[in-house]
């Protein structure tokens, strides 16, 4: 049900903004942003209560919750980088646009660098079992 | 709900249009940047107020920093 409100909202915003694009083309990026994000705001709403199936995954199978921290943290990121870099490529500045992608693949290998490590050292402890 | 943010800078977009077409058409062409430049702004500070709210939840559903 809720999906019907967030197209709801969607054209409104594509409509808004492609009215005052004529006249003045800065506001209509005001309200693109606006509507971009009501439409993340809602959607937070929903992913709220799957995070926290996501931890008692975590604690029932002993995974350490670090990883899911990092997993987590790498979904926000992932949600930004693609907020932005949508509006800023919906506003002609795609190079922009691919700036803002390339640092969010950098940030997120950054900061899944402790799942390697632990990848690492669990295969190095199989290693020397064999 | 949330719909009324964007209606409302939808109809400060076009009050601001209308007013520089008047201040156009009285040549008073300095006035008319000035108020355009306003409704900006005020259009910008209401978008910004929302971007916090956003970077807010966001740090509250993923307790990231």
């Amino acid at each position: 049900m809720e999906i019907v409100r967030i197209v709801g909202v969607g054209l409104v915003t594509a409509v808004a903004a492609l009215l005052l694009r004529g006249s003045k083309p800065e506001l209509s990026f005001a309200i693109t942003i606006a509507g971009a994000v009501i439409i993340l705001l809602f959607s937070f709403d929903l992913l709220r209560d799957t995070f926290g199936v996501f931890a008692e995954i975590g604690e029932k199978t002993g995974i350490d919750s670090e990883l899911i921290r990092i997993m987590i943290k790498i979904v926000a990121i992932g949600y930004l980088v693609e907020f932005a870099a949508g509006i800023v490529e919906d506003f002609g500045s795609k190079s922009i646009a691919d700036k803002l992608v390339f640092a969010g693949k950098v940030i997120i290998f950054s900061v899944s660098l402790p799942v390697l490590q632990t990848m690492v050292s669990l295969i190095g402890s199989f290693l020397e079992l064999i | 709900m949330d719909i009324e943010v964007i209606f409302k800078i939808a109809a400060v977009g076009i009050i601001v249009t209308i007013v520089c077409q008047i201040l156009k058409k009285s040549d008073r062409e300095d006035i008319a940047t000035i108020v355009s430049l306003a409704g900006l702004i005020i259009v910008l500070a209401v978008v910004l107020d929302m971007v916090v709210d956003l970077f807010d939840s966001v740090r509250g559903i993923f307790d990231l920093f």
